[in-house]
């Protein structure tokens, strides 16, 4: 089966996390993607992972390294190269540059790891417990963020050359910023501000939200006002329905950790699989927190097939399965002599 | 000419992930329909509970509060709304109709729905070949959680992000508070634009398939790969000694700073007015500073507490040294960094008013979407989805508009 990406070649110069990523998903979806050494330097964002490690096995494997023979249609440069200077002329590529901060504006050269971007984006004020420090969330989702914006930019690019004029088209320079997308990926408090001047922390909480520990495993579950009643009842905690502080949905909101507690009291001992099932049967919108470990044996995704067991310079690795699945042109196998560049 | 322009959308979705592909499509000038139901709104336009007056301009409802509330003016940029009852026979009709005269078909409702309604890829497929049918339900459409339904915090935790995030030894943390749902309104996006090129190129359409959860599970690809569970450390990470938040002038306001390595960590010393620093064995290397976390942090915080975040980022990045101010929503809404990238565009909404809206991170000199309109009032689409799109005579309007089968006000209690 074709690919829906197939006869795109594509260089991947990059360095970062972003672009790999980015890099990555063109190569699941059929182009065919060249790894070539970045230019030298520690780059403002997140630097792509050492050759061989783990990072590397998940960026890169299905890629090539070295150079192609045709003449890229999409060239992945390092953070401070200009892509206006691969324009011009009908074979002109599509030149992409993600980068921390820009190139110019108020910031532009700001060193920029995942803390620096997720604090400057409006996210990470919103985690963690008021008065201890905000947390940043997990790994370099900034990055992979920004390259998952940058492909999305690339297949507008794509669609704008392949209806326009050949002759005519000179080359596209795309600048997607980690700092913006991480700002873009913000619950959209900024237009409440904007609206009405409300600046809310952590701790205003008038979301029907919270955890509690079963056996071994927090819980993360939701109680909408139309099914406070039914967990109640099915918890054996009809006396909250009577109590002055959960009785109404604005006292409630003030209440829930008081409510919440309530409820670990009487889950704690229990399964957290079957009660996420029970409440999911209740139509109460719950998870578990799964741990790697638990993901890697999940029966949820071992029955759909998820990951993907593949054998790169002779060792076993099993990796994640690709973001979306196209019925028409599926994500391509990798693994094997192809894939060399891992 | 915008990339999407000709493409027509709709949206069967509701709050966050489902409009932001759709926002992102539209962005690029496709014509996007978000089709809404006259009894079950949006959750992002209202839900059972009264409103708080904190969700609206001037904090004020108005008569049509669920034409006010920012949620949903945040995400609905650029569409039109139709509101039908898909379970009315011309409700389901006026669906069909509209489905076979577009390009994209978004459902980001549990599985199933789309067969309910008569919907289904494979059903519409045998008359509209060229259709694309993207679903996006949290974990997929087969398998034994398949039928779980999901918002964004869940999704957090059942990916395994939230795990990750945590003060050492304390419960998950989601983050965002919801940053799954954009993930995966962005995937979508990137899923739709990858199947529209295989469309110019055949002509056909697909089906695409979109579990949010394993899509968000890239993000943490490396640690999926290694298998093994990782101990939550707060704001500590292995590689970078100090990499935390720190306590600045006022309440709740914090500055992020991370030594990338040996020579940040002296620039940040110098910086700090205490070269010692740098040289005190304690400190000297990265081993050492992580051996003495705590007392770096306390060094840290005690130096940062009485300054200004922003002037202090700023000033260390000037020196060098990565760090930015743990930015709120309103420094958010008055950010030069954003306004200089040209992320604000002032748009005009029939009830909310006049206001600056958030927009996209997509930038490109030949490729470039942009924010033309307001997010839409409720059912302001229904008369031109029926005449404009598609065709119907004016009889037959109104027999549909007096059917019952729309609306432009919500049922009562929905």
């Amino acid at each position: 089966m074709s690919g829906a990406l197939d006869g795109l070649v594509v260089i991947d110069r990059s360095g970062t996390i972003a672009g790999q990523y980015c890099a990555r998903l063109l190569s699941d979806f059929g182009a065919e993607v060249w790894l070539a050494e970045a230019a030298p330097g520690r780059p403002a964002i997140a630097a792509a992972p050492p050759r061989g490690s783990i990072g590397d096995i998940h960026l890169n494997a299905g890629k090539r390294r070295g150079a192609p023979e045709a003449r890229p249609d999409i060239v992945l440069c390092a953070p401070g190269e200009d892509p206006d200077t691969l324009l011009g002329g009908a074979e002109a590529p599509i030149a992409v540059v993600i980068d921390g901060f820009g190139p110019d504006g108020p910031r532009a050269g700001w060193r920029a790891p995942e803390i620096v971007l997720q604090a400057a984006s409006g996210m990470m004020i919103s985690n963690g417990v008021r008065g201890r420090e905000p947390l940043y969330g997990t790994g370099q989702r900034a990055s992979y963020a920004a390259g998952l914006a940058a492909y999305v930019q690339i297949m507008a690019s794509l669609r704008v050359r392949a209806e326009g004029d050949a002759d005519t088209w000179a080359g596209d320079a795309i600048r997607v910023d980690a700092a913006e997308t991480a700002s873009a990926m913000c619950f959209p408090y900024a237009l409440q501000a904007i609206y009405n001047g409300t600046d809310r922390r952590r701790g205003d909480q008038d979301i029907p939200a919270g955890q509690v520990l079963c056996r071994g495993s927090w819980v993360c579950l939701w109680v909408y006002s139309n099914r406070f009643a039914a967990l109640c009842e099915r918890l054996g905690l009809e006396a909250c329905l009577d109590d002055p502080r959960f009785r109404e949905v604005p006292e409630r909101q003030k209440h829930w950790p008081a409510f919440f507690a309530l409820v670990e009291e009487k889950v704690a001992d229990r399964d957290p699989e079957e009660f996420v099932a029970e409440l999911q049967g209740m139509r109460i919108i719950a998870a578990r927190a799964y741990r790697i470990s638990e993901l890697r044996e999940s029966p949820h995704l071992a029955a759909r097939g998820y990951w993907r067991n593949v054998t790169i310079d002779g060792r076993e690795y099993v990796l994640p399965g690709p973001a979306f699945r196209l019925g028409a042109t599926p994500a391509r196998d990798i693994g094997g002599d192809a894939d060399a560049a891992a | 000419m915008l990339p999407l322009e000709g493409v027509r959308v709709v949206e069967l979705t509701t709050a966050w992930a489902g409009p932001m592909a759709g926002r992102i499509l539209a962005w690029y000038g496709a014509e996007a329909f978000h089709i809404e139901s006259p009894t079950r709104t949006n959750t992002w336009r209202s839900n059972r509970d009264k409103p708080s007056p904190l969700a609206f301009p001037d904090h004020d409802p108005g008569d049509r509060p669920w034409d006010r509330v920012f949620t949903f003016n945040s995400q609905n940029v650029n569409k039109r709304s139709l509101v039908v009852d898909l379970k009315h026979p011309h409700g389901a009709s006026v669906m069909r109709r509209l489905v076979d005269a577009s390009d994209v078909l978004i459902c980001n409702f549990r599985p199933g729905l789309l067969e309910r309604l008569g919907l289904g890829y494979a059903q519409l497929a045998k008359t509209h070949p060229e259709l694309i049918v993207v679903e996006m339900p949290a974990f997929g459409l087969d398998g034994p959680h398949a039928d779980y339904a999901a918002l964004g915090p869940t999704m957090e935790m059942a990916a395994g992000m939230s795990a990750m995030v945590a003060y050492p030894g304390g419960q998950p943390t989601v983050t965002g508070p919801s940053y799954l749902d954009p993930i995966g309104g962005f995937n979508a996006a990137a899923a739709i634009l990858t199947a529209l090129r295989h469309r110019e190129r055949t002509g056909r359409g697909q089906h695409i398939e979109l579990a949010q959860v394993e899509a968000a599970m890239q993000f943490i690809g490396p640690e999926l790969i290694a298998g093994t569970d990782v101990a939550p450390e707060g704001n500590h990470v292995a590689d970078m000694a100090p990499h935390n938040a720190y306590p600045t002038r006022g309440e709740d306001e914090w500055i992020a700073i991370a030594a990338e390595d040996d020579a940040a960590w002296s620039r940040l010393a110098g910086l700090m007015g205490q070269d010692e620093l740098a040289r005190d064995p304690r400190f000297a290397t990265l081993s050492a500073r992580k051996a003495n976390e705590a007392a770096l942090d306390a060094l840290l915080a005690e130096w940062t507490a009485e300054q200004d975040k922003a002037e202090l980022a700023a000033r260390l990045q000037e020196g060098g040294v990565a760090a930015a101010a743990v930015e709120t929503a309103p420094e958010q809404a008055a950010s030069e960094y954003l306004a200089a990238r040209g992320f604000f565009d002032e748009l005009v909404h029939a009830e909310a008013g006049r206001h600056r809206h958030p927009g996209l991170p997509l930038h490109s000199t030949v490729a470039q979407g942009s924010q033309r309109s307001a997010s839409p009032c409720y059912g302001e689409a229904n008369g031109y989805v029926l005449r404009e799109v598609l065709g119907l005579p004016e009889e037959e309007v109104e027999e549909i508009l007096a059917s019952g089968a729309m609306a432009d006000v919500p049922a009562p209690g929905t």
